[in-house]
Protein backbone atom coordinates (compact mmCIF):
# COMPACT_ATOMS: atom_id res chain seq x y z
CA UNK A 1 0.00 0.00 0.00
CA UNK A 2 1.06 3.36 -0.92
CA UNK A 3 1.34 6.24 1.80
CA UNK A 4 -0.90 9.07 1.65
CA UNK A 5 0.19 12.36 0.28
CA UNK A 6 -2.97 13.92 2.41
CA UNK A 7 -0.61 14.31 4.68
CA UNK A 8 2.49 16.18 5.12
CA UNK A 9 4.87 14.72 5.48
CA UNK A 10 3.24 11.62 3.42
CA UNK A 11 1.56 9.13 6.53
CA UNK A 12 0.82 5.06 5.57
CA UNK A 13 -3.26 5.51 5.56
CA UNK A 14 -5.79 3.56 4.49
CA UNK A 15 -9.38 3.07 4.31
CA UNK A 16 -11.17 1.37 7.23
CA UNK A 17 -14.76 0.61 7.42
CA UNK A 18 -16.16 1.01 10.84
CA UNK A 19 -20.14 -0.05 12.26
CA UNK A 20 -22.02 0.07 14.69
CA UNK A 21 -21.73 -3.23 17.51
CA UNK A 22 -25.34 -3.99 16.52
CA UNK A 23 -26.21 -2.61 12.73
CA UNK A 24 -24.82 -3.17 9.65
CA UNK A 25 -24.74 0.31 8.85
CA UNK A 26 -20.78 1.43 8.40
CA UNK A 27 -18.98 4.03 7.04
CA UNK A 28 -15.39 3.95 5.58
CA UNK A 29 -12.98 6.48 6.68
CA UNK A 30 -9.65 7.66 5.72
CA UNK A 31 -7.24 6.20 8.56
CA UNK A 32 -4.28 7.14 9.40
CA UNK A 33 -1.58 4.62 11.42
CA UNK A 34 -0.12 5.81 14.56
CA UNK A 35 1.95 3.57 16.26
CA UNK A 36 1.76 6.24 19.11
CA UNK A 37 -1.08 6.23 19.79
CA UNK A 38 -2.71 3.39 22.77
CA UNK A 39 -5.96 3.31 21.09
CA UNK A 40 -7.99 3.63 17.48
CA UNK A 41 -9.55 7.36 17.16
CA UNK A 42 -12.58 8.18 15.74
CA UNK A 43 -13.42 11.11 14.09
CA UNK A 44 -16.87 12.90 15.60
CA UNK A 45 -18.81 13.22 12.96
CA UNK A 46 -18.21 9.32 12.10
CA UNK A 47 -19.57 8.42 16.02
CA UNK A 48 -22.84 10.83 15.03
CA UNK A 49 -23.05 9.33 11.66
CA UNK A 50 -23.10 5.81 13.24
CA UNK A 51 -24.98 6.63 16.58
CA UNK A 52 -22.57 4.97 18.40
CA UNK A 53 -23.28 5.05 22.30
CA UNK A 54 -21.13 5.81 24.50
CA UNK A 55 -19.85 3.14 27.11
CA UNK A 56 -16.96 4.09 29.48
CA UNK A 57 -14.27 7.31 29.72
CA UNK A 58 -10.37 7.80 29.91
CA UNK A 59 -7.94 10.25 30.54
CA UNK A 60 -6.47 10.88 27.41
CA UNK A 61 -2.62 12.31 27.33
CA UNK A 62 -1.65 14.56 24.53
CA UNK A 63 2.38 14.96 23.29
CA UNK A 64 2.01 18.10 24.92
CA UNK A 65 1.26 16.08 28.07
CA UNK A 66 -2.17 17.94 28.83
CA UNK A 67 -4.47 15.31 29.51
CA UNK A 68 -9.02 15.39 28.98
CA UNK A 69 -11.49 13.07 29.25
CA UNK A 70 -12.62 11.40 26.35
CA UNK A 71 -15.56 8.74 26.01
CA UNK A 72 -14.94 5.48 24.67
CA UNK A 73 -17.38 3.78 22.17
CA UNK A 74 -16.98 0.49 21.15
CA UNK A 75 -16.93 -0.53 17.14
CA UNK A 76 -16.43 -3.26 14.48
CA UNK A 77 -13.79 -2.38 12.19
CA UNK A 78 -12.65 -3.71 8.78
CA UNK A 79 -10.18 -2.92 6.17
CA UNK A 80 -8.80 -5.92 3.45
CA UNK A 81 -9.34 -9.29 5.34
CA UNK A 82 -9.16 -8.03 8.64
CA UNK A 83 -11.95 -7.99 10.54
CA UNK A 84 -12.16 -6.58 14.69
CA UNK A 85 -15.26 -6.97 16.22
CA UNK A 86 -16.09 -4.71 19.69
CA UNK A 87 -12.99 -2.73 19.58
CA UNK A 88 -13.35 0.06 22.27
CA UNK A 89 -12.22 3.38 20.58
CA UNK A 90 -12.22 7.38 21.79
CA UNK A 91 -13.88 10.04 19.65
CA UNK A 92 -12.13 12.85 18.82
CA UNK A 93 -12.47 16.54 16.35
CA UNK A 94 -10.84 15.64 13.47
CA UNK A 95 -11.62 14.38 10.11
CA UNK A 96 -9.74 11.22 9.58
CA UNK A 97 -9.54 8.40 11.85
CA UNK A 98 -6.17 6.83 13.70
CA UNK A 99 -5.41 3.15 13.75
CA UNK A 100 -3.72 2.71 16.92
CA UNK A 101 -1.38 -0.18 18.93
CA UNK A 102 -4.54 -1.63 20.04
CA UNK A 103 -5.07 -2.93 16.73
CA UNK A 104 -1.79 -2.45 15.31
CA UNK A 105 0.13 -5.11 17.92
CA UNK A 106 -2.15 -7.68 16.25
CA UNK A 107 -0.74 -7.25 13.12
CA UNK A 108 2.97 -7.22 11.43
CA UNK A 109 3.37 -3.60 10.21
CA UNK A 110 5.96 -3.04 7.88
CA UNK A 111 6.97 1.35 6.80
CA UNK A 112 9.11 1.91 4.34
CA UNK A 113 9.63 5.48 4.47
CA UNK A 114 12.00 5.08 1.68
CA UNK A 115 9.25 3.70 -1.01
CA UNK A 116 6.55 5.88 0.51
CA UNK A 117 5.27 1.63 0.62
CA UNK A 118 3.82 -0.08 3.74
CA UNK A 119 2.23 -3.57 4.36
CA UNK A 120 -0.21 -4.91 6.92
CA UNK A 121 -0.03 -8.38 7.33
CA UNK A 122 -1.08 -10.96 10.04
CA UNK A 123 1.56 -13.94 9.02
CA UNK B 1 -31.87 30.23 28.42
CA UNK B 2 -30.78 29.41 31.80
CA UNK B 3 -29.82 31.73 34.88
CA UNK B 4 -27.43 30.80 37.44
CA UNK B 5 -25.49 32.54 40.46
CA UNK B 6 -22.10 32.45 40.28
CA UNK B 7 -19.99 32.38 43.73
CA UNK B 8 -16.33 33.53 43.20
CA UNK B 9 -13.08 35.50 45.20
CA UNK B 10 -14.32 39.42 45.50
CA UNK B 11 -11.56 40.66 44.19
CA UNK B 12 -11.42 38.48 41.23
CA UNK B 13 -14.96 39.38 40.17
CA UNK B 14 -13.68 43.20 40.38
CA UNK B 15 -10.52 42.62 38.42
CA UNK B 16 -12.83 40.77 36.06
CA UNK B 17 -15.22 43.64 36.09
CA UNK B 18 -12.60 46.02 35.83
CA UNK B 19 -11.40 44.48 32.05
CA UNK B 20 -14.56 43.65 30.46
CA UNK B 21 -15.60 47.79 31.33
CA UNK B 22 -12.15 48.66 29.66
CA UNK B 23 -12.06 46.65 26.90
CA UNK B 24 -15.79 46.14 25.55
CA UNK B 25 -17.80 48.62 27.71
CA UNK B 26 -20.60 48.99 30.04
CA UNK B 27 -22.83 45.57 30.96
CA UNK B 28 -21.30 43.04 28.63
CA UNK B 29 -19.85 40.70 31.19
CA UNK B 30 -22.93 38.57 30.12
CA UNK B 31 -21.66 37.96 26.81
CA UNK B 32 -17.93 37.94 27.80
CA UNK B 33 -18.77 35.14 30.09
CA UNK B 34 -20.89 33.59 27.68
CA UNK B 35 -18.01 33.42 25.16
CA UNK B 36 -15.90 32.00 27.39
CA UNK B 37 -18.36 28.73 28.61
CA UNK B 38 -19.03 28.66 24.88
CA UNK B 39 -15.03 28.57 24.30
CA UNK B 40 -14.36 25.86 26.69
CA UNK B 41 -17.21 23.51 25.37
CA UNK B 42 -15.89 23.72 22.21
CA UNK B 43 -12.18 23.15 22.97
CA UNK B 44 -13.63 20.00 25.12
CA UNK B 45 -14.93 18.50 21.93
CA UNK B 46 -17.90 17.42 23.88
CA UNK B 47 -21.14 16.65 21.14
CA UNK B 48 -23.86 19.31 20.59
CA UNK B 49 -25.73 16.11 19.15
CA UNK B 50 -28.44 16.36 21.58
CA UNK B 51 -28.90 12.35 21.25
CA UNK B 52 -25.69 12.15 22.24
CA UNK B 53 -25.57 14.17 24.80
CA UNK B 54 -28.91 12.20 26.04
CA UNK B 55 -26.78 9.06 26.32
CA UNK B 56 -23.60 11.16 27.57
CA UNK B 57 -25.24 11.96 30.78
CA UNK B 58 -26.93 7.85 31.20
CA UNK B 59 -23.69 6.81 31.11
CA UNK B 60 -22.52 9.57 33.62
CA UNK B 61 -25.09 7.95 35.81
CA UNK B 62 -24.06 4.41 35.60
CA UNK B 63 -20.07 5.80 35.84
CA UNK B 64 -21.24 7.02 39.14
CA UNK B 65 -22.74 3.68 39.98
CA UNK B 66 -19.64 2.04 39.48
CA UNK B 67 -17.63 5.05 41.44
CA UNK B 68 -19.76 4.38 44.05
CA UNK B 69 -18.87 0.43 45.04
CA UNK B 70 -15.54 0.46 43.09
CA UNK B 71 -13.66 0.12 46.67
CA UNK B 72 -15.96 -2.54 47.32
CA UNK B 73 -15.20 -4.55 43.88
CA UNK B 74 -11.20 -4.04 44.56
CA UNK B 75 -11.25 -6.20 47.74
CA UNK B 76 -13.50 -9.10 45.93
CA UNK B 77 -10.95 -11.40 43.85
CA UNK B 78 -14.58 -12.13 41.64
CA UNK B 79 -14.27 -8.51 40.41
CA UNK B 80 -10.64 -6.82 41.02
CA UNK B 81 -8.56 -6.19 37.71
CA UNK B 82 -11.89 -7.51 35.80
CA UNK B 83 -14.01 -5.33 33.60
CA UNK B 84 -17.61 -4.61 35.01
CA UNK B 85 -20.83 -3.60 32.87
CA UNK B 86 -23.40 -1.04 34.95
CA UNK B 87 -26.56 -0.82 32.92
CA UNK B 88 -29.44 1.26 35.63
CA UNK B 89 -27.26 1.95 38.49
CA UNK B 90 -26.90 -2.39 38.96
CA UNK B 91 -23.73 -4.21 38.23
CA UNK B 92 -24.82 -6.44 34.79
CA UNK B 93 -21.73 -8.67 33.72
CA UNK B 94 -18.14 -9.28 34.28
CA UNK B 95 -15.37 -10.75 31.91
CA UNK B 96 -11.45 -10.46 31.36
CA UNK B 97 -12.13 -9.07 28.15
CA UNK B 98 -14.18 -5.62 27.40
CA UNK B 99 -15.07 -6.36 23.92
CA UNK B 100 -16.43 -9.61 25.05
CA UNK B 101 -18.45 -8.28 27.90
CA UNK B 102 -19.72 -5.51 26.26
CA UNK B 103 -20.98 -7.82 22.97
CA UNK B 104 -23.17 -10.14 25.72
CA UNK B 105 -24.25 -6.76 27.64
CA UNK B 106 -25.86 -5.55 24.52
CA UNK B 107 -26.79 -8.99 22.80
CA UNK B 108 -28.75 -9.03 26.18
CA UNK B 109 -29.81 -5.75 26.94
CA UNK B 110 -29.91 -4.18 23.59
CA UNK B 111 -28.18 -1.39 21.96
CA UNK B 112 -28.16 1.04 25.01
CA UNK B 113 -26.10 3.56 27.20
CA UNK B 114 -23.71 0.91 29.45
CA UNK B 115 -20.65 1.47 31.45
CA UNK B 116 -17.96 -0.35 31.09
CA UNK B 117 -14.72 0.01 33.15
CA UNK B 118 -11.96 -2.03 34.71
CA UNK B 119 -12.27 -2.69 38.61
CA UNK B 120 -8.44 -0.74 39.35
CA UNK B 121 -7.44 1.78 41.27
CA UNK B 122 -7.84 5.66 39.47
CA UNK B 123 -8.97 6.05 36.11
CA UNK B 124 -8.13 4.40 32.89
CA UNK B 125 -5.25 6.80 31.32
CA UNK B 126 -4.36 6.13 26.92
CA UNK B 127 -2.16 7.98 25.47
CA UNK B 128 -2.76 9.57 21.29
CA UNK B 129 0.52 11.99 21.46
CA UNK B 130 1.32 12.69 17.53
CA UNK B 131 1.60 15.91 17.34
CA UNK B 132 0.37 16.73 13.95
CA UNK B 133 1.06 19.78 11.42
CA UNK B 134 -1.73 21.17 10.00
CA UNK B 135 -2.23 24.62 7.16
CA UNK B 136 -4.54 26.45 8.29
Amino acid sequence: MKYSAEYTPPAPSLKVRFSSPTSTHSIELETKLDTGADITVLPQHAINQLRLIPAGRVSVSSFNGRQEWRYTFFVNLSFHSFKFPMLEAIGANRRDALLGRDILNLLKTVLDGKTLNFELLDP
Amino acid sequence: MVKTTLDMNDDLWRRFSLLVLREKGERKKNEVLTKLIKDYVERSGLTDDPQQLRYILQVEEEREAFRKVRDKLMQDPKYRGKYVAFFQGDLVGCDDDKGRLAKSIYKKYGYVPIYIDQVAEGERQVEVPSPELTRL
